[in-house]
C-alpha cells in the first residue's frame, strides 16, 4: 500500500517533464503591433545574430543610437550566439515566443520549416509602409528569387549572385618554366605535368576530400556547359544551362562530366593529383608543410590570409590566381539565391520599428559603413572607390551578412588583386546574369527522404573518391550506379515533376 | 516493509536521490524519445502529435543493402577491440603490478595512461604523419629498406588491424588502471602463503591474480559488449573521415548514419538508427549474460 504515494508522485513528476518538453510551441505566438508602449519611450529592439560580440560593438550601437535620434526612438539590443548554438537558439527562441524583434535567419539553419509553420510575419505591407530603402538596396531578381511560398517572409541579405572558385598557381614555377599565365584548364594541367618533371618534389596538384572541391566537381563548376539540379550538388543529375530538364549521368551520361571523371582518374594515375588526396583532413594546413603548385579555394583572388599560410615556409615564392569564370555580362546565370536573411518574428512586439531601424541602415551609404565596417577612421578606412581597408578586425570584424548585407553599398575589401576587385564589382551586378528558368524553385525533400539518406551516404564512398580519380573507374562505377541507381532515379523523377508544377504555375 | 526501511534509514537513502534523479531524466525520460523512431517528427507538433508512420523511418537503412556491411562492421571491429583490449590491460596490469620499484611504476602507469587523454583529432594527425605516401615515416622507412611504399590510406583490408592496434593503445593503459585496482585489494596473505609453499612468480598470477581477478574482467567486458553495436563515433569518423575509399571495412552504424542524415536533419529516420542499435544491445548483452551465468553465476550482472 505504502507504494502508491510514491509512484504516483514519480509517475506525476515524469508527466510533468514529458509535458514540459513537448509543449505545443504555436500558442504563444505574439500578435502583432498591440502590445506597443506609449509614443514617448524608446522602443529597446531586440536583435539576435550568429558570431562573437566584437569588442567595439558597444561602441557601434552608442553611434548608430546617436545618429537615428530625432527621426526614430529607438535603442539596441543586439545578442550574439555562437556559430554552434545559433540553430538551436533562435529555433527555440521562436517555439517558446520570445520577443525577438529582428532574427538571423538561414536556408541552412531552419528558414524553410519555420517560415512554413507561420513563425515569420509576412514583410510586403511593412516593407511597402516603413522599408522602401530596404526594397531599393536589393535588385528585383533578389526579391524574387527568395520568396517562400509566394511570400516576402525574410530579407535577403548578400552581395553577389554567383559562387566562385579559384586555382592557386605557383607563380615562381610558372616563371621558372617560362610558361604565359593561365588561360584555360588545360594550360593548368600542362603546367602541373611540367612542374612533375622538373620540381619532383612539389605536388603538382592538391583538390580536397569534399565533393566541391574534388577535381571534377570543381572543373565542371564554372566555364562549362553543364549544371548542377536544385536537387542534388553534384554533377550526378545534370542539365543544360538554363534548362529545366533534369538529366542522370547514369542513364543518359554527360560526355563532358563523363570526360572530366575519366581525366581526374588518370591524373591521379600518373600522381599529378596528389595520391594522399582522400586522406588529408586539413588540406590548407598540410599544403604549408607539402607545396603543391596548383592548389584550389572558393572565391576570387588570392585570400591574404589563406596566401600568407601557403607562402610561409617557402621563401621566394608567389602566387598567383586564375579561375575559370568568365564575366561576360548575360553568359552565365544565376538563380540569385542567397544564404543569409533577416527576419521579423511573429513574436515581436515592435515590427514596425525593426523595419524602420533597417530601412535606415539600407538608406545611405554612412549608414551602411557604420553598420558593416564600424567607426570609420577607427575600425576602417575608405580608400574610395566603393573599396575598404579594415584597421580593427579584432575589434570590429566583417559580418554585414549577419543583418544588413546588399549589393547596393557593399564595399570591397582593398587588399584583394584589382583583378578580383573586377569580378567581384562583376558578380554583384544582377543585370550580368540571365534570370535561370529554375529561380524561385525550392526542391521540397518531404518525398524522398529515404531516397536522398541512400545517397548521401553512398556519396563519399563511391562518388568523391571517383570525383578525385582515387579508385578504379570501372568497378567503383558500376558499384555505385547499382546501388544508388534506384535512389537517384527516383529523386531525379520527384525533382522533375516538381519542376514541371513549378514552371506550369 | 520497504517503506519502513527506507524510514528507518532515509539520510542514507537521500544521498542516492540525486544520482536516481540523474538516471531517470537523463537515461529512462529519454527512452520515450524512441518513439520518435515511428513518427514523422517536426518541432511544431512535439513528440506526442507528430503523425505514425509505422516503420517508414527504417526504409532508408534496411531498404539498401549496407546496413548488413555497417552492422558486421560495427560488431567485428568493436569485438577486436574488445578482446584485444582485455587482454592488453590485463597483461599490463599484471606487469605493472610486479613492478616492485615504486617511482617506476607510477612513471610506467602514467605513461600507459597518457594515451588515453589525447583527442582523436590528434590521433589522426599522428596517424597521417605515420602513414602517408609523401613522406609518412612507415612509408620512409619501408623505402629506405628497399621495400615499396604502401598505400595505407587506400587499402581498406589493413584498416582493421589498424584500428584496433590504436584502438589497444589508447584505452588500454586506461582499463589496466581498473584492473590494477582490483588486483591491489586481493589480500597479499594469499600471496605470502603461496610463497611459503614455493609457488613462482608465474604461478602465483596463474592461480591467485587471474582467478580473483576474473569478476571484474567478467564485468567490464560485459558492459563493453552491450555497447558493442554503437560504433565509437569520435573514433572512426576522426581516423577515417571522409575518405571513402576505406568505408568497406571500417563504415560502422553511426558513421553510415551520419553521413546519410547530416543533410535531412531528420529526427525519425536518426531514432529509427538509436533504436536498431538499442535493440541489438539488450539483446546481445542478455545473451551474454546467460552465457556468463551457465558457467559462473557470481559474476552475471543480473
Amino acid at each position: 500500500m505504502t507504494k502508491w504515494p510514491k509512484l504516483s508522485a514519480a509517475l506525476l513528476i515524469i508527466a510533468l517533464l514529458i509535458t514540459a518538453c513537448s509543449r505545443n510551441a504555436g500558442e504563444e505566438l505574439g500578435n502583432g503591433n498591440n502590445g506597443q508602449k506609449a509614443s514617448t519611450d524608446p522602443v529597446t529592439l531586440k536583435i539576435v545574430m550568429p558570431g562573437d560580440r566584437p569588442a567595439d560593438m558597444d561602441k557601434v550601437i552608442a553611434e548608430i543610437e546617436n545618429r537615428i535620434k530625432g527621426t526614430l526612438n529607438v535603442k539596441l539590443d543586439v545578442i550574439f550566439s555562437s556559430w554552434s548554438d545559433i540553430h538551436q537558439k533562435t529555433q527555440i527562441m521562436l517555439t517558446s515566443g520570445e520577443p525577438v524583434d529582428l532574427m538571423f535567419e538561414a536556408p541552412w539553419m531552419h528558414l524553410d520549416s519555420m517560415a512554413s509553420a507561420g513563425y515569420y510575419e509576412p514583410l510586403e505591407e511593412l516593407l511597402d509602409e516603413y522599408g522602401k530603402n530596404i526594397v531599393a538596396a536589393r535588385p528585383q531578381q533578389m526579391w524574387d528569387a527568395n520568396k517562400i511560398n509566394g511570400q516576402v517572409l525574410a530579407i535577403p541579405l548578400g552581395n553577389s549572385f554567383y559562387k566562385p572558385t579559384t586555382y592557386y598557381i605557383r607563380k615562381d614555377l610558372r616563371e621558372k618554366l617560362d610558361l604565359p599565365p593561365m588561360q584555360s584548364y588545360d594550360d593548368i594541367i600542362s603546367f602541373a605535368r611540367k612542374v612533375q618533371q622538373q620540381f619532383p618534389d612539389i605536388t603538382p596538384m592538391t583538390p580536397q576530400t569534399q565533393i566541391p572541391m574534388s577535381e571534377v566537381h570543381f572543373r565542371l563548376a564554372q566555364g562549362t556547359d553543364v549544371m548542377m539540379t536544385p536537387m542534388l550538388t553534384d554533377f550526378i543529375l545534370y542539365r543544360a544551362p538554363n534548362s529545366p530538364i533534369i538529366r542522370n549521368m547514369l542513364d543518359d551520361p554527360s560526355p563532358v562530366i563523363w570526360s572530366a571523371i575519366e581525366n581526374a582518374r588518370k591524373l591521379y594515375q600518373d600522381k599529378i593529383i596528389n595520391p594522399d588526396v582522400m586522406a588529408i583532413k586539413d588540406p590548407d594546413n598540410w599544403v604549408t608543410t607539402h607545396p603543391t603548385a596548383v592548389y584550389l579555394a572558393t572565391d576570387f583572388g588570392l585570400k591574404a590570409d589563406l596566401a600568407k599560410k601557403l607562402l610561409s615556409n617557402l621563401p621566394g615564392s608567389d602566387l598567383e590566381s586564375y579561375t575559370l569564370f568568365e564575366p561576360t555580362p548575360g553568359k552565365n546565370s544565376s538563380t540569385f539565391k542567397q544564404w543569409n536573411f533577416m527576419t521579423v518574428p511573429k513574436s515581436s512586439k515592435n515590427k514596425k520599428e525593426a523595419i524602420q531601424f533597417l530601412d535606415w541602415a539600407n538608406a545611405s551609404q554612412e549608414n551602411y559603413d557604420l553598420l558593416a565596417y564600424g567607426i570609420k577612421g577607427v575600425n576602417w578606412e575608405d580608400t574610395g572607390d566603393r573599396q575598404y581597408r579594415m584597421l580593427t578586425p579584432d575589434k570590429y570584424p566583417w559580418f554585414p551578412y549577419d543583418w544588413i548585407w546588399n549589393p547596393k553599398f557593399d564595399r570591397l575589401d582593398a587588399s584583394q588583386e584589382p583583378s578580383a576587385i573586377e569580378l567581384n564589382r562583376f558578380i554583384m551586378n544582377a543585370d550580368n546574369f540571365t534570370v535561370d528558368v529554375l529561380t524561385g524553385f525550392n526542391f521540397n525533400t518531404s518525398a524522398v527522404q529515404n531516397e536522398l539518406s541512400q545517397f548521401y551516404a553512398l556519396e563519399n564512398q563511391y562518388l568523391l573518391p571517383i570525383y578525385n580519380g582515387a579508385v578504379d573507374l570501372d568497378t567503383y562505377w558500376k558499384e555505385f550506379s547499382e546501388k544508388a541507381g534506384p535512389a537517384i532515379k527516383k529523386i531525379q523523377e520527384e525533382g522533375q515533376k516538381q519542376i514541371d508544377d513549378f514552371l506550369n504555375k | 516493509m520497504v517503506f519502513r526501511e527506507i524510514m528507518r534509514n532515509r539520510v542514507l537513502y537521500s544521498l542516492a536521490v540525486p544520482g536516481l534523479l540523474v538516471l531517470i531524466i537523463f537515461f529512462y525520460l529519454p527512452m520515450f524519445g524512441h518513439v520518435i523512431a515511428f513518427k514523422n517528427y517536426n518541432y511544431f507538433d512535439g513528440i506526442w502529435g507528430s503523425p505514425w508512420t509505422g516503420l517508414d523511418n527504417f526504409k532508408f537503412f534496411f531498404g539498401g543493402s549496407d546496413w548488413l556491411r555497417v552492422t558486421f562492421n560495427t560488431l567485428f571491429l568493436n569485438a577486436l577491440f574488445i578482446a584485444f583490449g582485455l587482454v592488453i590491460s590485463v597483461i599490463l596490469a599484471i606487469f605493472l603490478n610486479e613492478i616492485r620499484q615504486a617511482v617506476f611504476k607510477r612513471v610506467a602507469q602514467s605513461m600507459a595512461f597518457l594515451p588515453f587523454f589525447v583527442s582523436w583529432m590528434v590521433v589522426s594527425m599522428m596517424l597521417f604523419s605515420l602513414l602517408n605516401t609523401s613522406d609518412g615515416l612507415i612509408n620512409r622507412s619501408l623505402k629506405e629498406l628497399g621495400l615499396d611504399a604502401v598505400s595505407w590510406y587506400s587499402m581498406p583490408h589493413y584498416w582493421p588491424a589498424i584500428l584496433t592496434i590504436i584502438s589497444v593503445w589508447k584505452t588500454a593503459g586506461y582499463q589496466a588502471v581498473i584492473y590494477l585496482a582490483a588486483i591491489t585489494s586481493i589480500s597479499p596473505e594469499y600471496y605470502e602463503s603461496a610463497q611459503i609453499d614455493g609457488a613462482t612468480r608465474l604461478q602465483r598470477i596463474r592461480h591467485i591474480t587471474m582467478p580473483l581477478l576474473r569478476p571484474t574482467i567478467i564485468v567490464l567486458t560485459l558492459l563493453a559488449i552491450g555497447r558493442i553495436f554503437y560504433g565509437d563515433f569520435g573514433m572512426i569518423f576522426g581516423l577515417v573521415g571522409d575518405n571513402g575509399v576505406l568505408y568497406e571495412t571500417t563504415d560502422v552504424i553511426d558513421t553510415y548514419a551520419y553521413r546519410a542524415l547530416r543533410q535531412l536533419g531528420n529526427f525519425g529516420m536518426s531514432s529509427s538508427i538509436g533504436l536498431y542499435q538499442s535493440v541489438l544491445g539488450l539483446v546481445t548483452i542478455c545473451v551474454f549474460n546467460l552465457i556468463v551465468r551457465k558457467i559462473d553465476k557470481e559474476s552475471s550482472i543480473f
